[in-house]
């Protein structure tokens, strides 16, 4: 009897710290993870864009910013520096270049890096302010966003 | 605004028998101010420059509490020693110190008054584009200058076409400095019309040197992008 009450105790005694130890691991678990940002103007050459993305939860921080993958994109857009560490950033960029060498249809315009802290499944959204075509003229355009998986 | 413009603001002198009534007695209009309000001013101007003296003439105040606000007008030849005959009193005698003070503070009254005549008939009597020019603050003036400074010395004749009614409201209308193509948004299409207007060749406001580094180039377009994406 005594043997198993030692037992039970020590088991107890040995197993709270590993279940706090594990919940800290979980709490403070990081992981990185890419959002592509696709900017779709129909037929119509994206000469210029202005886009607003947000996380949904404060787990995510922002930690850096890159361009498209069209060559008149291809360089990181515009941001506030202050964006970094934060959960949101207002990016543009825009481009004086012949409409033949604009993108049409669907193009990824840039790609955001988040930190994501803690064992949560966050969501994003992205929202156009504006686009415009070469002589400056306002278009409609759908923005969409594509998650991938960085520490792959 | 343009020269165009000035028959209609001296149709405007002729203006109603009350309204010239109603100008002509600005003057004489009396302000109200409670006698408390007053009161506090005065103990509180005759304690900075009568230290030590200030509650012997509080009194007077109280006496005369419907005086209007508005100060009389310094006037150096006549009235310098108003000053002093105003604030006489049975110490009067006693303070050199800050008779000689007054006539210094009231002194400077009158080289501020001064100086702000000479600057606003330098202001008002310059052309009017060169107050446009000089022009720095965040708020463009109106839709017409703007308008002008975008085409150029070649504007005028656009201007003159500006003489009715839902123009002359438009005109009114302000944009932010970075509103580079007037849609009272700013946003990544001011920078991209900059852009195009610096690559284009075309003739570029000098306010939009936004860096103030004395030309307008990429840097001023990026400065506008910048501020389009701030948080």
């Amino acid at each position: 009897m005594k043997k198993l009450i030692l037992t039970l105790v020590t088991g107890l005694l040995l197993a709270g710290p590993l279940a706090a130890q594990r919940a800290k691991d979980s709490a403070s678990a990081v992981r990185f993870q890419a959002v592509d940002i696709y900017v779709d103007s129909m037929n119509q050459p994206l000469a210029a864009y202005q886009i607003e993305f947000a996380a949904n939860t404060e787990a995510v921080k922002i930690v850096g910013i890159e361009g498209g993958e069209h060559p008149a994109y291809k360089e990181a857009p515009y941001y506030d520096p202050r964006a970094i560490q934060r959960e949101q950033v207002v990016i543009a960029a825009f481009n004086t270049a012949p409409a033949d060498n604009l993108p049409t249809g669907r193009t990824r315009i840039a790609t955001v890096h988040l930190q994501i802290s803690g064992d949560v499944e966050p969501g994003f959204i992205a929202r156009l302010k504006t686009a415009a075509t070469v002589q400056g003229e306002k278009v409609a355009a759908d923005v969409t966003t594509q998650e991938r998986n960085t520490n792959d | 605004m343009n020269e165009s413009n000035r028959p209609e603001h001296d149709e405007q002198i002729d203006a109603p028998r009350e309204l010239i009534d109603a100008l002509a007695d600005l003057d004489n209009e009396h302000i109200f101010v409670p006698p408390s309000v007053d009161e506090a001013i005065m103990s509180e101007a005759r304690r900075h420059l009568k230290p030590g003296q200030a509650s012997p003439e509080r009194g007077c105040v109280e006496d005369q509490p419907q005086q209007p606000r508005r100060r009389p007008e310094p006037d150096p030849s006549s009235n310098a020693r108003e000053p002093e005959a105003a604030a006489a009193g049975p110490q009067s005698g006693t303070q050199p110190r800050s008779s000689g003070s007054n006539i210094i503070a009231w002194s400077g009254w009158g080289v501020a008054i001064a100086a702000s005549v000479v600057l606003l008939v330098s202001l008002t009597g310059r052309d009017p584009r060169t107050r446009q020019a000089d022009r720095t603050p965040a708020l463009m003036e109106t839709a017409d200058m703007a308008a002008q400074e975008e085409a150029g010395a070649s504007a005028p004749a656009e201007a003159e076409a500006m003489t009715d009614a839902p123009a002359a409201e438009a005109a009114r209308m302000t944009f932010a400095r970075e509103d580079v193509n007037r849609d009272n948004t700013v946003d990544i299409l001011d920078a991209f019309a900059l852009a195009r207007q610096i690559e284009g060749a075309q003739v570029v406001p000098a306010s939009y040197d936004f860096n103030n580094d004395g030309a307008i180039d990429r840097a001023d377009v990026d400065w506008v992008a910048r501020v389009s994406v701030k948080l």
